[in-house]
């Protein structure tokens, strides 16, 4: 178990989506910490999440492996693998080299119309840019 | 899946030297308003940059912006400029694309008030 | 789904100083115009954010100082004012810190707030 891994025990499912657009990468800021233990956070409390990953957000997808100090792309991992659902810009991602093998599973690159839909069905949104 | 909501793309960046923000904001904006949305850009601090009339990035080998703007007004996006974020920067109207509305900055509220969504780039 | 035109209540989440970008001035004086249209207004400072609660720091903390006094909420993440080593007493006086930002401040976004902007 590791960090975040207790806060998904008890959850109801709730009627309403949070979305969270990331523009910032991981190291540079807190941004992508901050929004990923909020993605997880509101998923513990039954929230559907979503998260797009847009201009050098799509960096977080790529820190996959482990790190004896601050690990922003370990907080992803978890709130993937508790249900937030995590989409990173197609564009964005081929402009930085980025290739869908070299990113945390389960992360689907795709173009901005699906962060479109994502917006079209949430009840908040947030945006994380400094 | 089509999208009716009003969203309002609030715009701090729009300068060259920093390009993916604001051109990421209308591409975004583009997208939103293809699919059926309403979107209003609301430029301020370095934002009202975007809107220069006579920008030209030719020599920096980056694309117009004013080629993307074209697209979302003719999509029926809408773009309003803090007065005091143009003022304070040296700039009048007359400086930027005529279809730039220029609005008092305590009015920002009322566009919080009439946009579900309000996306800071 | 969110009503446009269904607004009572405004959050604002300021994640940096004020001298990093005016941002934070603006976003804190669009807070308290909405206080003056009768809005209820909280903002919520984490990360770099909550060097603007420092009492006489500046506009922002004026400002945040003045949103209190008109019946606004000034929340404060407990883990960042932890690290930012900010004495207590040098903290504007009403803030809340809170000790599980991360869950009141879904709390807040998801029930308690109609509109968020972030800064």
């Amino acid at each position: 178990m590791g960090q975040g891994d207790n806060v998904l025990e008890e959850k109801t499912e709730k009627d309403k989506t949070l979305s969270i657009l990331l523009l910032r990468g991981p190291y540079v800021s807190e941004y992508a910490e901050i929004a990923s233990k909020l993605a997880l956070t509101a998923r513990k409390k039954g929230y559907k999440v979503n998260m797009f990953l847009y201009l050098d957000g799509v960096w977080l997808q790529h820190i996959k492996g482990f790190k004896d100090f601050s690990n922003p792309g370990d907080w992803l991992k978890r709130a993937v693998r508790k249900g937030v659902t995590v989409r990173a810009c197609e564009r964005c991602s081929s402009a930085r080299d980025l290739t869908p093998d070299d990113t945390i599973k389960g992360i689907e690159q795709s173009g901005l119309y699906s962060f479109v839909d994502m917006l079209a069905e949430s009840d908040r949104v947030l945006t994380f840019i400094g | 899946m089509s999208m009716k909501k009003k969203i309002m793309i609030s715009l701090m960046h729009g300068t060259y030297g920093h390009h993916d923000d604001c051109y990421g904001a209308i591409q975004l904006a583009n997208a939103i308003v293809a699919k059926g949305g309403e979107v209003t850009l609301f430029l301020r601090s370095d934002g009202v940059y975007f809107a220069m009339k006579a920008q030209n990035p030719t020599g920096l080998g980056l694309p117009n912006n004013l080629a993307e703007i074209s697209d979302f007004l003719e999509l029926g996006g809408t773009i309003k400029v803090d007065s005091n974020a143009l003022t304070s920067r040296g700039l009048e109207p007359r400086d930027l694309i005529d279809e730039a509305e220029i609005m008092d900055s305590a009015l920002a509220i009322d566009l919080i008030e009439q946009h579900e969504f309000c996306l800071t780039f | 789904m969110t009503e446009t035109g269904n607004f009572n209540s405004l959050g604002i989440v300021i994640a940096h100083t004020a001298a990093v970008h005016e941002n934070a001035h603006q976003v804190v004086s669009l807070g308290l115009e909405a206080m003056k249209r009768g809005k209820r207004v909280g903002f919520f400072l984490l990360s770099d954010g909550v060097y603007n609660a420092i009492r006489g720091s500046g506009e922002v903390a004026a400002g945040l100082s003045q949103a209190i006094s008109g019946g606004g909420k000034v929340f404060l993440s407990s883990e960042h004012v932890v690290a930012s080593g900010i004495p207590g007493e040098k903290l504007i006086p009403g803030t809340e810190t809170l000790e599980k930002p991360y869950e009141a401040l879904v709390d807040l976004i998801m029930e308690e707030w109609d509109r968020v902007i972030m800064c």
